[in-house]
Formats: structure tokens, sequence, C-alpha cells
């Protein structure tokens, strides 16, 4: 039964002359912002700015985000074959594909990675900010105390929304995925094609966020302060509207293509660690992400119409349990790939049959299911004793099946003769840095703890062990596993090594100072502390600067070596995924041919192959 | 990926993502019960109320219709259901402007604040589905679609009858519980 979803596009590029799609997409995106800003000015005129108002921005960044998608390529992409009309619109085949909406599953996995990537360094940069302002007790880089706590702000919003939630999902779930299970491309590939470029919207938004003001709530956006502060938060809201529509539709169609788009003989019981992640994080996007974004159309209302849901007149309380409903389960949209990647980079490494693979799965899965359960543990502050309880005791029950990682990890590693190459390097210092972040994770969890160390730097220690520690860690990792196969070429295990070895003292030595600044009592959110924490602080500071240059030199080692690097063997690990099977890097269609799988990928119990790529309907010679 | 699959597939599909927009609905109405409990205002028409929704339960069989009557080639009337299905999603939006144009409940108060954040939320679904169902209707009108070939009527339809329910959900709530 023929189904066309759109009119297929020619093979001719360009198709006419016009302007470069990112360049069409910043000038309909100007052109946007222009119209729909001077729109709602003309119509509601008196609002305490002649030309750019909060309600006047509001619309403008609408349109802009809407003139930004269509003219990088979805007006000829999307919305002109939804309407049935015929345009020639082809992707190019050279590096001009990469500044484009795209429909090509790698294409848009690695404009993800680049786009994350960048974004990772702008907050970072932030983070250089903050640190190097508080190597002294007082102001003296920022001016204001509204201008560090909006540096704070946007760093906390850019590292969550737009590198720890998308880099693993948008970046190597879209490129890996579909490869991963011996899929031609994805369900969905206009709608990941969207993500994208809602993401340069998003990022662009928040970092502009000050043009309308300061906003001193963190990435929590936390009321009753954002009803107060200068307009900045509106774009605060926007910026995390573009940037969770981007996830939402990359979880979609993430999990419609594993469920539908599986090779010959890939049964669930066979499905690679990396997919188990993806699906299970994307679960945890599907069902939460509307909610925190209608949470924020809320607070955008409460704030512009005005209302009074979550001001001093409302319920505060109310927004925080609205924000922590998605919030934990946010941490978990981090960190659960990189459970995944441990268990996947281990057994190649080792070259052993993973230990515990079940365990392992179910681990990721109860872990999805418990962190729904664990909301209110942020808000101890504002509870009874009694409703503390069953919070505090879910957030305990949370390292059981996150310990079954561990378990399947460690089992791997037993009497293993792993190879200590980078990836394998930074994986354990992942799983090391995790260790920290999770036992004082459980520590949080009890309420006499938690409520002498809230808000202190031992909470920022804590999560900055997850993130950085257990996810980033870990994206670094897969980026050095899976450079062969990206770029065809290998990278210098010295300068690997080396690199990683700074970022694990310079992350170490700066955030477990943190947890000590924390108990004496060093406070978050403040440019100005007591006189006795400064040596410490200066300490972390000096640690951070090297974990900013070791980051700098990876990205610098890996871009080398992803240009220019010596060429790499088809399958330099021995892995037996099925990403291993085709070219590197893979050809448009991804195997030539059609995959079939015989064996489960994590059995090193003999030489034979986990899968085949036959010629098109070829009967399995095996059946 | 064999076609009857990639249909199959893009039903589970858009069904999921049509389920994760109940997400923010569930949590207008559990906002409705934490602010207002059973509180309905005495200003409420709930006639107007009525008529908003029975405009909307009609459209929707209007366009389960038309796509029924693509599926037995009836291209035309096809095309007057989708007609009809949006002249009465037009309808719906009318006599939402209408109640608000009276103001008959502050926007400042409580059961105000809950009453046009939900209908208005609504309002914007009907917006995208009224969008989604005019992009199938030109497409049909363009290039014709026949019982093998409906999908994106079919989504249209898809979405417009989750908008139809949402909407009757969110009047129950708002006018009578």
């Amino acid at each position: 039964m023929e189904q066309p979803v759109g009119v297929e596009p020619s093979a001719v590029w360009p198709p006419r002359r016009m302007m470069p799609p990112i360049l069409r997409g910043a000038f309909w995106a100007f052109i946007g912002f222009v119209l729909g800003d001077l729109a709602t000015i003309a119509v509601d005129p008196f609002q305490g700015h002649p030309l750019v108002t909060e309600i006047s921005a509001l619309f403008g960044w609408a349109m802009a985000v809407i003139g930004w998608v269509l003219g990088v390529g979805a007006w000829e992409g999307v919305v002109l074959p939804l309407a049935g009309f015929s345009e020639p619109w082809a992707e190019p085949t050279d590096m001009r594909r990469y500044f484009q909406f795209s429909v090509d599953h790698k294409v848009i996995g690695i404009q993800y990675l680049v786009s994350s990537t960048a974004t990772f360094f702008i907050a970072g940069g932030l983070a250089m900010a903050i640190r190097y302002e508080l190597m002294q007790p007082y102001l003296h880089f920022f001016r204001y105390p509204d201008q560090y706590l909006t540096a704070v702000g946007i760093h906390g919003t850019l590292m969550m929304f737009s590198v720890a939630t998308v880099a693993l999902l948008g970046g190597l779930g879209n490129y890996f995925v579909p490869l991963m299970i011996g899929a031609k491309g994805t369900v969905f590939p206009r709608l990941s094609g969207i993500g994208h470029w809602l993401v340069p919207a998003g990022v662009a938004t928040i970092i502009l966020s000050p043009l309308l003001g300061y906003w001193t709530t963190g990435w929590r956006g936390y009321e009753p302060l954002a009803s107060q502060d200068p307009g900045g938060i509106v774009f605060y809201y926007l910026g995390v509207f573009a940037l969770t529509l981007s996830s939402l539709f990359v979880s979609l169609n993430l999990t419609v293509t594993i469920i539908f788009n599986r090779a010959r003989g890939l049964t669930w019981a066979r499905l690679p660690l990396f997919a188990w992640g993806m699906i299970a994080v994307s679960i945890l996007n599907l069902i939460w992400l509307p909610e925190i974004q209608m949470t924020f159309v809320m607070g955008l209302l409460d704030r512009l119409v005005p209302m009074n849901l979550f001001n001093g007149v409302g319920n505060p309380l109310s927004y925080l349990s609205m924000f922590w409903l998605f919030g934990h389960p946010e941490v978990y949209i981090i960190v659960l790939p990189a459970f995944a990647l441990w268990n996947e980079i281990i057994p190649v490494m080792a070259q052993k049959s993973l230990f515990a693979r079940s365990g392992a799965i179910i681990g990721i899965l109860f872990v999805m299911i418990l962190s729904g359960l664990v909301w209110a543990h942020h808000m101890f502050t504002n509870m009874r004793y009694s409703e503390m309880f069953p919070f505090s005791f879910f957030t305990e029950m949370i390292s059981i099946p996150t310990g079954f990682a561990f378990m399947a990890a460690i089992g791997t590693l037993w009497r293993a003769r792993f190879r200590v190459s980078t990836p394998g390097l930074l994986i354990l210092m992942s799983m090391f840095n995790f260790l920290i972040g999770g036992i004082t994770g459980v520590f949080l969890a009890d309420p006499p703890i938690n409520l002498q160390v809230h808000d202190t730097f031992f909470v920022v220690a804590h999560f900055h062990y997850t993130i950085i520690g257990g996810m980033v860690f870990s994206w670094v990792a897969a980026m050095y596993y899976w450079l062969p196969k990206l770029s065809g070429r290998l990278y210098s295990e010295f300068w690997g090594k080396a690199l990683a070895i700074v970022i694990f003292i310079g992350f170490n030595g700066a955030f477990s100072q943190m947890f000590l600044l924390g108990l004496h009592g060093m406070n978050r959110w403040v440019p100005a502390y007591p006189a006795y924490l400064q040596p410490m602080n200066y300490e972390v500071s000096l640690f951070a600067f090297l974990l900013g240059l070791g980051f700098l030199g990876h990205l610098i080692h890996i871009s080398w070596a992803w240009r220019s690097g010596p060429r790499s063997p088809e399958n330099p690990w021995h892995g037996r995924t099925l990403e291993w099977l085709t070219a590197s890097p893979p050809p448009p269609h991804n195997f030539d041919g059609e995959v079939l799988v015989r064996r489960g990928f994590y059995l090193y119990d003999s030489d034979q192959p986990a899968g085949v790529v036959l010629p098109e309907s070829t009967p399995d010679p095996a059946r | 990926m064999h076609t009857a699959t990639k249909l199959e597939a893009y039903r589970f599909g858009f069904r999921l993502f049509v389920l994760t927009q109940t997400v923010p609905f569930i949590l207008i109405w559990a906002t409705a019960y934490l602010f207002n409990g059973l509180y309905v205002s005495p200003r409420l028409n709930q006639w107007t109320g009525a008529a908003e929704s029975l405009a909307l339960v009609v459209s929707g069989l209007c366009a389960t219709r038309a796509v029924a009557a693509l599926r037995q080639s009836d291209g035309a009337g096809f095309l007057a259901g989708f007609k009809a299905a949006m002249l009465l999603g037009l309808v719906n939006l009318g006599l939402l402007a209408y109640q608000w144009g009276t103001r008959f409940v502050p926007v400042s108060s409580r059961f105000g604040e809950i009453y046009y954040i939900l209908t208005g939320v609504s309002a914007f679904y009907t917006g995208i589905g009224l969008a989604a169902m005019l992009l199938a209707f030109l497409r049909a009108a363009r290039t014709g679609w026949g019982p093998h070939s409906y999908w994106d009527a079919e989504a249209a339809m898809t979405l417009w009858n989750f908008q139809v329910l949402m909407a009757v959900i969110s009047y129950l709530i708002v006018y009578w519980i």
C-alpha cells in the first residue's frame, strides 16, 4: 500500500539560485521578529517601551523562530510537500549539507553534536567567568550581583537543556541508533531535521536574554523570584521551550525507529545497550518535557497577562513541584545514556561477554520508573517531616537499580584483560566520578543532611559529579570510541590519555573541594562570601581553569583527528554491534544490503559475528 | 522497511505524539483542582460552553466521515467533510472569542486564571488542528488521494479528534465539575 508522505526531491543541487539556507534562516528570523514585535506594539502600545516590550518580544520571538526554521529549509523540506507542492529540493553531498535542514540521520547527528559542543564551550566560558569571580570574596569581575546570577542562570540553562539533554540523545542517538539497529534511516526524519534547528534558536534566545533584563532564578526559573525579576526571564522560558521541543521531536523519532526499524533478527533481547538507554530517555522525555513546557507557559502567562498563579499572592510551591516533577527525571534523562555507554564500551574493551546484561537493562528501566517518584527531595526545606519520608525512601531506592549498571560493568571487568584505551580510561573515570555523585546523592536524600547542606556548594558539587563526572566524561569517551566510525580516522592514544588525565585531575580537584566548601558554609547564588572561604575557592578556581583547558584540548585533539588523523581500520575495537558492519564513515543508506542479526552483541564466547549484511531480499542462509 | 510497516510506524508514532500532548491538559486540570477545588463561577453560561463543545464534536464526526469517504475513493466527500469540519472548528473559536470578549469573569480571579488558561490552550490546539486539516485539504485538492494513500488526512483527523476530546473534558471540568 503506497503511502506517500511528501514529494520526493529531485537529485538536483542547487535547485535554483537562493541565499545559503543558514543566512536565509537568519534573514527571515530577523524579519519575523521585527514584524511580530511591531505588530504587537501597534495593537498593544502602552507597555513601558516604545519598540520592544515583554509581550511584543514574545510574539516577535515566535515569528523569528518560525522564520528561522522555515528559512533553513523546512519550507521546502516539510511545508511545501505537505501542502502538495512539488519543490526541487535535495541535500548537497558536500559540507553545505551540515548548514541546512536535513533528513539524513547522520547529518542531523553531527549537526546536534556540533551545536551541543559549541554550547558546551559557551556555557563553559561562563563557568570560567563565575570561577574567576569567586576567586575573591567580593565583586570584582561582575559589576552587579544580578549580572553574576544571570551568568549562573545562563550557564546552568544552556548546560542542562542544550548540552546534557541534547548531546547524547540528539547527537550520538540520531547518528548511531539507526546504525546500531541495522536500519537505513529513521521513521520521522523531518521531525529530527526540524528538531536540530530549534537548538541554535533556543541557545541564541537564552544567550540574548539579558537584553530584556537580568534574571536571577538560575536554570530552575524559581518562583516567586521569576515574577519579580526584570524581563530576561521571558527569554528563559522561550529558549527552554524551543530546546525542549527539539528533544521531544528526537525522542519521538528514536522511540518509533527502535520499535519499527530494527533489523531482521534483532529482537528486544538482543537490542544494544545504547539503544535501551535511548528508548528509556525518550520515554522520560515524552512524559516530562510537555509537562515542563506547560509549566513554563503558565509562568509566562503569570508574568505577561499578568496572573497570580505562582507569585506571593498565588502558590509558589506549586511551581516548585511542577518544576521538579520534570527536573529530577531530567537528571536521569542526562545520565541514563551514560550508564548505557559504560556497558556498551566495557565489553568491547575487555573483549569479554557482558556480565548480567538483563540486570543492566532492568537497572536502566527501573531508574526510569523511579525517577518520577523523587521530585520533592528538592523541596525538603518546605515540607513536614512526615511528607519527606516517601520521597526520601524512593530517592534512596533509586540507588539500587543504579547499582545494577555498576554491577554489570564491574562483573564484566572482573578478571578481564581490559584495554586501557582512551575511551576505556574515560569510562572508568566516569564510573568513579558517578560513584561519588551517586553516594552524595544518597546523603542528600536523608532529611537531616539535606536540611543542613541545602543551597550550599555541597549540592553544587554533587550534581556536577553526576552531570560532568557521569555524563560529560562518558560523552567524551563515546566520541573517542566512535571517532573511527564517524570519520574513518584514529586519534592519538598519547594525547587522548594525557588529556583524559588532565580533565580527571581538574574535575576532581575542583569539585571534591566544593563538597568541603559546602560543609564549611559556602552558599550557592552569592558572588560575595566570608573571607575565610577564599583560599579554598581560589584553589577550586585554579582546578576549574585546568578542567576548562583540558576540555579545550580534547576538542582540538578530536577535531584534528577527525580531519587529519591516521586512517582507521574498519573495526579498530573489534566491536560486535551493527555499526561496525558498514564502512567508516557510513554510506548514505547505512548498509549495502539487508542486515541480519544472529546472536547477541555482547557474547565473546566464540568468533561467530553477531550480524551479517546480506544482499537485499536474501533469505537467511542459516534457516 | 515494508510500506505496510511504515504506515504502522507512522500511526503508532503519531498516536504516541498525541498521547504526549495530553500531559499539558492534565497539568492544567490538576492546577484547576489545586487552586479552585470544585468551584464553578456562577457567571458562566453553560449553554454557550455547550455550543462550543457541540460544534467541535460534530466537527470531529465530519472529519472522521471525511477520511472514511477517502477510504471509499470518494475524494469529493473527503473535501466536503474536511471543509465542514474546519468551518465548525472556526465556529468554536468564534464562540470562544465572543465569550472572552464579554469578560464575564476577571482574569485576575482564581477561577478566571484557570478559565482563560484552559480555554486558551484548547484554542491553541484547535488552531493547530485546523492548520493540519487545511494542509491536508490543500494537498488533496491539488494532488488527489485514493483509498491507498491518505496518511496525511488520517493524521489530521487523529489530531483533530484528540483536540475534540480534550476540549470536551475541559468543558466538563470548567463548566460543571
